[in-house]
């Protein structure tokens, strides 16, 4: 009797392709069409205002809005430094001395005479873009400050996931079966790719987004969290994708799931690395380090096409189970779990719930169990 | 080749399904949240099987919750409840599989009650071909009645008070029964007989639909 699994591929080793790399801010970029990269390479540079400030410079001083301009020691458009003088108002006899200093560094955008308020961008800063990857460059938009790398990466595959394209340095939070604690998040994850454990709380993802994390990887999540940053749908594949202001991906299933050892054996080996987090597709690109992926990249030609998310191939297929393929389980109470198969039984069984089905003895960790066949996929 | 398919994969409207809802059908209901994961990962695994009573339960439940919303497997001009064959292998009794589809379409049958269809066939659904599996008969109950029911060629009878539920074995395609209500009719009458379909089910003399 044959029995048939699905074959699910979660690792992708060594897989050329394209990735892109973004300038934040408007800017330049200072590579070329077919020219070779490495990671420490500045490929291009940007100003990024990193945002503005509203000081009421009319109840500083203690005089009505349209006349503060008299007391302004700075024009719109001038720059200013932090604790030079903004405005200055000479006291009389019984006093009413005023003196407003700039709180930051910055630039003089406006000043509004209604409600008193001036507005001050803070000094732009200058911001270098490495190319992050060993790689040839394919294409240049300069419009949009972007630049195609062809790069060899490892894929890893995971379930299901949230969020565009971003990337940043993988930092461990947890270990594969571990939480994310609230006392773990802090602003140094900013632009962070987290490795969490075997579950993400929905508190745990929004705290994440206010410190300014990139992406979010771990095990499980509970199915309501996902619906609600899914646009509270669950379809697989999916038909949209969904942005939140963090990605997200999920290699395990629904509930708390610790993460499998073939990817925390990638993923460790890429601790404090550049990764690039593609939530709706649900994959993650681990770069490859090594100078000797150069020859393959060169060696290798991509076809000139733009697959959109939805259509990338599934990756899942149906194989003919039989010992010593190594496999997942799919359902509690082992969900997750991976071992290596070393029976499969010759005749049906009855299961407690009365369903007759083969069963398969799967080699786990730190016992051997007999599990339905369909109850486990092949890796 | 293709990757395998599962129960849940005739089924493709499991993502409108709740945890309230299908709670509703479970004795001992787990919490939402295990209630939610478990029907997401039955999403994702739809060829999974229930290993245990409880996991069996809940396919069960989802499943009635389910076939609520697709009335694709109910025909109430040919009077026929449509059942397709990969069901029939994942679920351990049939009784029990069909327990399901009269509750989902028949326990709140949203049409006239009066003119309600009494006898239904059940057939399971090949690639090629429909097998007939039985016969389900429902009376029109008034108050607290009882049907009893007796194959033409038995001589036992069956009786099945209001509220119940009990399965006749006929393994024959063709089974004539008489029968005759305390209170209430079929087909217009309070005693009579019919030759109704036979098969591997039998005959569910369902008395819970109202």
């Amino acid at each position: 009797m044959r029995l048939y699994a699905n074959l699910r591929v979660r690792i992708k080793p060594n897989v050329v392709n394209i990735i892109k790399r973004s300038l934040v801010g408007k800017g330049k970029i200072l590579v070329s069409k077919g020219q070779e990269v490495s990671p420490e390479d500045v490929i291009g540079k940007s100003l990024l205002s990193s945002g503005f400030r509203s000081i009421n410079v009319s109840a500083l001083l203690d005089v009505p809005p349209i006349k503060v301009d008299k007391y302004l020691q700075k024009r719109p458009g001038q720059t200013l430094y932090r604790n030079e003088l903004l405005a200055f108002k000479k006291g009389g006899v019984l006093g009413g001395k005023k003196i407003v200093t700039s709180p930051t560094d910055g630039i003089i955008e406006s000043y509004n005479s209604t409600t008193g308020e001036l507005r001050m961008s803070f000094l732009p800063k200058s911001i270098d873009l490495p190319a992050a990857v060993y790689g040839i460059v394919e294409e240049v938009d300069e419009d949009r400050g972007q630049v195609s790398i062809k790069t060899e990466t490892t894929q890893i595959l995971g379930l299901f996931g949230s969020g565009r394209i971003r990337d940043g340095i993988l930092k461990f939070l947890s270990d594969r079966s571990g939480l994310i604690g609230q006392q773990q998040i802090t602003s140094d994850l900013s632009e962070h790719i987290v490795v969490g454990g075997s579950l993400v709380y929905s508190k745990a993802i929004s705290a994440l987004l206010a410190v300014g994390a990139h992406g979010i990887i771990t095990g499980g999540m509970n199915a309501k969290d996902y619906r609600s940053m899914g646009g509270g749908h669950l379809n697989f594949p999916r038909k949209m994708g969904t942005d939140i202001g963090i990605s997200l991906i999920a290699f395990e299933g629904f509930g708390s799931i610790p993460i499998g050892d073939d990817i925390m054996i990638a993923l460790q080996r890429h601790n404090d690395r550049f990764v690039i987090l593609d939530g709706n597709s649900a994959r993650l690109h681990l770069p490859s380090f090594e100078k000797m992926s150069m020859i393959r990249i060169k060696k290798t030609a991509l076809p000139p096409l733009d697959i959109p998310m939805m259509e990338l191939p599934q990756e899942v297929m149906a194989v003919e189970i039989s010992v010593g393929q190594k496999a997942r389980v799919t359902v509690a109470p082992y969900q997750g779990q991976q071992g290596k198969i070393v029976y499969i039984d010759k005749t049906p069984s009855v299961l407690s719930s009365g369903v007759r089905t083969y069963l398969v003895t799967l080699e786990l960790k730190s016992r051997k169990v007999k599990l339905p066949f369909t109850n486990i996929e092949v890796i | 080749m293709p990757k395998v398919s599962g129960v849940f994969d005739v089924i493709d409207n499991l993502d409108d399904i709740s945890a309230e809802d299908i709670s509703k059908w479970i004795k001992n209901p787990p919490q939402f949240v295990i209630l939610e994961n478990y029907i997401a990962n039955r999403i994702l695994y739809p060829q999974a099987v229930a290993a245990s009573l409880g996991d069996l339960e809940i396919d069960l439940a989802i499943l009635r919750e389910a076939l609520k919303r697709d009335k694709s497997y109910f025909s109430l001009e040919t009077r026929k409840i449509i059942i397709p064959n990969i069901l029939v292998s994942r679920v351990p009794s049939l009784t029990k599989l069909v327990w399901v589809f009269i509750d989902a379409y028949l326990l709140n049958y949203q049409g006239d009650e009066k003119t309600r269809p009494e006898i239904w066939t059940v057939v399971m659904r090949h690639d090629d071909m429909d097998e007939t599996l039985g016969t389900i008969i429902a009376p029109h109950f008034k108050g607290n009645g009882a049907i009893e029911i007796k194959l033409e060629d038995s001589k036992k009878s069956v009786v099945v008070k209001r509220g119940g539920l009990v399965v006749v074995p006929c393994l024959k395609s063709r089974c004539n029964i008489n029968f005759k209500l305390s209170s209430g009719e079929i087909l217009a009458q309070r005693e009579g007989s019919v030759e109704v379909f036979g098969g591997k089910l039998g005959l569910v003399i369902e008395g819970r639909i109202p």
